[in-house]
């Protein structure tokens, strides 16, 4: 045995280094939109977190002399109606648009699991039922439901849910709309992985079922999760953009980058672009870069990828 | 005698929807009643009526009836077709909806054909030149198509198509081609919102026309990105297959194997999702219609919930309901008929 050579032996000699985790980064610097996008939402979430310390303006501060400004130096990408610099309130409002997206995927995601996995693991009628309150869910009208639900928010009386101009309440609706593809797929892997030898082995030395659900099953569909859970941030973060600029999500004068826009709805009617093109372009570089992270991940974690 | 599978399977899947569209309007009905703002509420706020007249009216409406009664009262009038009141315009619900329906529909279709236009010839072409220019140009703007926010795309085109360019004829000057973008007493390129211009109850055919170019251009703009990545993908993963090579191997032209063989195969999947989520369009028709002042569903949808007007909000949100299943029908039973693999247990 010693002096045959396996083949994965002879690999790893020829490339000590190459581990796990330095092979899915390697195979994600490849793809190089990927990396781009990682640059990009790195930037934008570094302007989101630091903007108190290197913006010299206020969010919230009108100032009547400095109203509908054009792009310029002082203010690079112009001011709003109050004469707030746009530059500023954008990456504040990033704050509020990127943690809604990421805390909604949480959410969305935790709930996924929950029942994907309940539902693959147990199957028979438990199977059934998660099942078909799936399907339910999927067949409501998203946008739709997304709006008579901020709708009732507004009427519960709950701090949590109202404060932040209701980006609690948000995230709370957002995130239980979303997790049937995450249930879905959950469900899909359990069925497949729950036959296989290792489980049976772990239950035949006496591991009893949530472990072996959470310790031995779910650690091996963390792949598609992954990817999921990515483009869902993304898809989470339009939503909010979306329910804000129709006027039912975050209100003002919390900013985030819908309801900016919905403010710029008129002014761009009279000529004044830059209030509705840079929150715009603020959801699209987030998202475009999301999806492309999305697509990296994919390629990059695929396990059946040899280079 | 045989029965014929594929009416069992309809009539099965038939069956199928009315358990969830019972279960989706209970959903529907509890969120009616959970809302605030309910049909006593313009009475309460009535200074003429005392405690005991509210009580009266409660009890003569059937408010205070326990709550499974009260949904079997309102499902049974659903079902009789009497979807209640607007409580703004005070005309019935289905009255409101059915005269922005046709509406929607029209720029709901016109869009869905323009998609199809734009994705399938783009991704199959994409999926023939793998790794070409065309490719990766086609792939790159498919990509940018799905991110671009819908309804940040709609103010764009508005502020391009309406606001900055004009119409090259000039009333006093006649056509000049810098009139576009410099032009004292033009008119604007593109119409901003609306089905006809202002004041003109019967546009002609050009006027519906060219009130119609930028809401479909927006509704079109997702699913566009989104069918070319699928077109493409289908198309790649079938031209890899066997059969297209024995096709090749047993002498057809390529023409022949690409558009008969391959193109076939790898359509109908495409066209059956993109049936099946077509009423996704009516969650994009919501922000178009908002946007460019179009009267349809999505707009009546928008201008309730500002209104806060419950009645209209649930009865378009069980017409989506109801399409949605239906079309998943449509494209489920049309999928069976297209492709022979599939059977129908």
């Amino acid at each position: 045995m010693t002096t045959t050579a396996s083949p994965i032996e002879f690999s790893e000699s020829m490339h000590p280094e190459r581990t796990m985790r330095s092979m899915i980064w390697r195979r994600f610097r490849r793809h190089r939109m990927a990396v781009v996008g990682a640059i990009v939402l790195g930037a934008l979430i570094f302007g989101a977190v630091s903007v108190s310390w290197i913006s010299p303006y206020d969010p919230e501060k009108s100032s009547m002399r400095e109203r509908r400004q054009p792009p310029s130096l002082e203010h690079p990408m112009g001011t709003d109606t109050l004469g707030r610099d746009m530059l500023t309130r954008l990456m504040y409002g990033g704050r509020i648009s990127l943690s809604v997206g990421l805390l909604a995927t949480v959410i969305g995601v935790t709930i996924g699991i929950l029942v994907g996995s309940t539902s693959g693991f147990y199957g028979g009628t438990t199977d059934n039922l998660l099942m078909r309150i799936t399907d339910l869910f999927i067949s409501l009208p998203r946008i739709f439901m997304l709006i008579i639900m901020a709708l009732l928010l507004r009427t519960v009386d709950v701090p949590i849910l109202q404060a932040y101009g209701g980006v609690g309440g948000i995230v709370m609706i957002l995130g239980i709309l979303s997790w049937t593809g995450v249930a879905r797929l959950v469900r899909g892997q359990f069925l497949g992985l729950k036959e296989k030898e290792f489980v049976e082995a772990a239950r035949s030395i006496g591991i009893r079922s949530p472990r072996i659900v959470f310790g031995h099953i779910l650690p091996n569909t963390a792949t598609p999760i992954i990817v999921a859970a990515t483009l869902l941030v993304a898809a989470s973060i339009i939503s909010e953009s979306g329910l804000s600029f129709l006027g039912f999500g975050v209100q003002p004068p919390t900013p985030t980058w819908g309801n900016m826009l919905n403010a710029a709805q008129d002014e761009m009617r009279k000529g004044n672009w830059w209030m509705a093109f840079f929150p715009g372009l603020m959801i699209f570089l987030t998202v475009i870069s999301i999806n492309y992270i999305g697509d990296g991940l994919r390629d990059a974690l695929d396990p059946h990828k040899v280079d | 005698m045989r029965r014929c599978p594929i009416t069992t399977y309809i009539i099965r899947r038939l069956l199928q929807a009315i358990p969830l569209l019972i279960v989706i309007s209970m959903v529907v009905f509890a969120l009616i009643s959970l809302a605030p703002g309910g049909p006593m509420s313009a009475f309460e706020e009535n200074p003429n009526l005392t405690a005991e007249d509210i009580a009266r009216l409660e009890e003569q409406l059937g408010l205070n009836e326990p709550i499974y009664k009260r949904y079997l009262k309102w499902a049974g009038h659903i079902v009789q077709g009497d979807w209640g009141y607007s409580n703004a315009t005070r005309r019935p619900v289905l009255t409101e909806i059915g005269d922005r329906l046709p509406n929607t529909l029209q720029l709901m279709i016109t869009a869905f054909i323009v998609t199809l236009l734009i994705a399938l010839p783009i991704g199959i072409l994409s999926a023939l030149k793998q790794y070409s220019l065309f490719d990766h140009v086609a792939t790159f703007f498919a990509f940018v198509g799905q991110a671009i926010p819908v309804f940040w795309f709609g103010l764009i085109l508005i502020i391009v198509f309406n606001v900055w360019l004009n119409n090259p004829v000039s009333p006093s000057q006649g056509f000049a081609f810098s009139n576009l973008w410099n032009c004292g007493d033009c008119k604007p390129l593109m119409p901003g919102g609306g089905m006809a211009p202002y004041g003109v109850d019967d546009p002609t055919l050009g006027q519906r026309i060219q009130h119609m170019i930028l809401p479909v251009t927006m509704l079109a703009l997702y699913g566009a990105g989104t069918y070319t990545r699928y077109m493409r993908g289908q198309m790649l993963e079938v031209i890899h297959l066997d059969y297209i090579r024995t096709a090749r191997a047993k002498g057809l032209s390529e023409r022949r194997v690409i558009v008969r063989h391959a193109i076939k195969n790898a359509i109908t999947p495409v066209i059956t999702v993109m049936a099946l989520e077509l009423p996704l369009l009516f969650g994009g028709a919501l922000f178009t219609e908002t946007i460019f002042s179009w009267p349809g569903m999505g707009r009546l949808f928008y201008r309730s919930a500002q209104r806060v007007d419950y009645p209209l909000l649930m009865g378009i949100v069980m017409i989506n309901a109801v399409l949605i299943i239906l079309f998943n029908l449509i494209a489920d039973i049309a999928y069976a008929f297209l492709d022979p693999r599939v059977t129908y247990d």
